[in-house]
C-alpha cells in the first residue's frame, strides 16, 4: 500500500529534522571537546613557560605523533588534537548529512 | 606565560567585539595578530582560520538544532566555496604578503563602510554574534529563532519584513533549484550563487575570514533566501570553507600551535560571552568606535601593502 503524498512529505520532513538534530548535537559536543583539548594544551604550555610569540621554529604538525605527545603530557599534542578535531567536525557534518538529506 | 595570556585576552577581545557587532572573528583577529603582536600575515591568516572554524562550528550546531539553516542549499553551495578555498589556500602561498595586506585593507574598508551604513539605520535588528550559542540563548528567551547576523554586511542588506512578505505555499518543485528551497521561499539564481561561493571561498582562504561578507548578501539579495536562513546557512558553510583552506595551511606548516591554541580559546570564550550579552547592550556607540578602529586598521594594512609599515 502506498502512502499518500502528504504523509510521505511529513515523514521526509521528520527524517530531515532528526538528522539536523543529530548533526547539531555532534557539532556542539565536538566543539566543546575540541576547545577543551586546546585549553588543556594551552594551560600546559603556559605552565611550561613557553613564549608563543618568541620568534623561531614551532613544533611541526605530525598526526602520527599526537597520541604519544598526549601520553607524555606535551602541550603540543593536546593543541594539535583539538585543532584536528575541530577541523574534522565540519567534514563529519557533511558526511553524516549527505547520507540522508541528499 | 604573559604572552600566552595576552593572546588569550586578544582572542577574547576579538571574539567579544566581533560577536557584539555581528562580525566574524577573522576580520578583527588577523589585524590584531599582525599589527599588534607582529605575527607574519600568512601565519595570522592560518591562526584566524582555526578560530573561525571553532566559532562557526559551534554556531552551526545551534542553528541546525533550531532548524534555521537550509542544510541542502548549504551542502550544494559549500562544495563551490570549498573549491574556492582550496584554490585560495594555494594562491595564498604564491602571493606576496604585501598583496595580501592590500586585499585585507580593501575588505576592512568595505566592512567599515557597511558597519557605518548599518549604524545610520534608525531601527535595526539585534545583532548577535558568531558563536551561535547566542542563538540558543535567544531562542530560549524569545521562544522563536533569533536572527544572528554574522557580519556587518548581513545587517546592511537586511530587508524589513523579509520573511513575512513571502508566500506561505509554493507550487511543486520542478527544477533542481526548486528542491533546495525552504518554507515559503524558492531559490533563484543558483548558478550565480555557486560562482559567488567560489569567490567567498577565495576571500576566506586568502584573508582568514569566514566569507560571510560574500555569502550572506548573495544568498539573501540575489538568491531570495530569507536573511536569517541565509545567515545560518552561511555560518554552517563557513566550517567547510575554512577547513578546506586550513588543511592547506596545516600541511604547509603555517599553523603555529602555540599561537593558534590560546587565540582559538580566547575567541571562543569572547564570542560566547558576547553572544550572551549582545541583546542587552546598546551597541551603537561600539559600532561607531569600531568603524573608526577598522578604518584605521585598513589604513595600517594599506601602509603595509605599500611597504611603508
Amino acid at each position: 500500500m502506498t502512502q499518500p503524498a502528504g504523509q510521505q512529505a511529513t515523514a521526509t520532513r521528520q527524517a530531515a529534522t532528526a538528522i539536523e538534530s543529530l548533526v547539531a548535537q555532534i557539532l556542539v559536543v565536538g566543539t566543546y571537546v575540541a576547545v577543551g583539548l586546546i585549553l588543556v594544551g594551552v594551560v600546559l604550555m603556559l605552565a611550561a613557560g613557553t613564549d608563543p610569540l618568541s620568534p623561531g621554529a614551532y613544533p611541526p604538525f605530525d598526526l602520527a605523533s599526537i597520541p604519544a605527545q598526549i601520553r607524555s603530557g606535551d602541550p603540543t599534542g593536546f593543541i594539535w588534537a583539538g585543532i584536528v578535531l575541530v577541523m574534522a567536525l565540519p567534514i563529519g557534518r557533511v558526511v553524516v548529512a549527505s547520507q540522508v538529506s541528499v | 606565560m604573559i604572552a600566552g595570556l595576552v593572546l588569550v585576552a586578544g582572542g577574547a577581545a576579538a571574539g567579544l567585539f566581533g560577536s557584539l557587532l555581528g562580525l566574524g572573528g577573522g576580520v578583527l583577529l588577523v589585524p590584531l595578530l599582525t599589527l599588534v603582536f607582529g605575527v607574519p600575515l600568512r601565519e595570522a591568516v592560518a591562526v584566524s582560520l582555526v578560530a573561525v572554524i571553532v566559532t562557526s562550528t559551534a554556531g552551526a550546531g545551534v542553528y541546525l538544532r533550531r532548524h534555521v539553516a537550509n542544510l541542502r542549499l548549504g551542502m550544494v553551495l559549500e562544495l563551490f566555496a570549498a573549491m574556492g578555498a582550496l584554490a585560495g589556500g594555494t594562491i595564498a602561498f604564491v602571493l606576496d604578503e604585501q598583496v595580501l595586506a592590500g586585499l585585507f585593507a580593501v575588505v576592512l574598508t568595505w566592512v567599515a563602510l557597511s558597519m557605518a551604513r548599518q549604524g545610520r539605520r534608525p531601527t535595526e535588528p539585534a545583532v548577535a554574534g558568531a558563536s551561535a550559542d547566542t542563538g540558543a540563548e535567544r531562542a530560549t528567551d524569545d521562544e522563536e529563532p533569533a536572527v544572528p547576523a554574522l557580519d556587518a554586511v548581513a545587517g546592511a542588506v537586511a530587508l524589513d519584513g523579509d520573511d513575512q512578505a513571502r508566500p506561505e505555499t509554493l507550487p511543486a518543485p520542478v527544477t533542481f533549484a526548486d528542491t533546495l528551497g525552504g518554507d515559503g521561499y524558492r531559490i533563484g539564481r543558483l548558478r550565480f550563487g555557486m560562482l559567488a561561493s567560489i569567490g567567498a571561498g577565495l576571500v576566506s582562504a586568502l584573508l582568514g575570514v569566514g566569507g560571510g561578507i560574500v555569502k550572506v548578501p548573495v544568498m539573501n539579495v540575489a538568491m531570495g533566501v530569507p536573511l536569517k536562513v541565509a545567515t545560518a546557512t552561511s555560518n554552517m558553510m563557513i566550517g567547510i570553507t575554512a577547513t578546506s583552506s586550513a588543511v592547506i595551511y596545516l600541511l604547509r606548516g603555517e599553523i603555529n600551535p602555540f599561537i593558534a591554541g590560546p587565540t582559538a580559546v580566547g575567541v571562543f570564550i569572547g564570542a560566547s560571552i558576547g553572544s550572551r550579552i549582545a541583546g542587552r547592550l546598546d551597541v551603537r556607540f561600539l559600532r561607531w568606535l569600531f568603524v573608526i578602529v577598522v578604518l584605521y586598521t585598513a589604513f595600517e594594512m594599506a601602509r603595509r601593502a605599500l611597504g611603508l609599515g
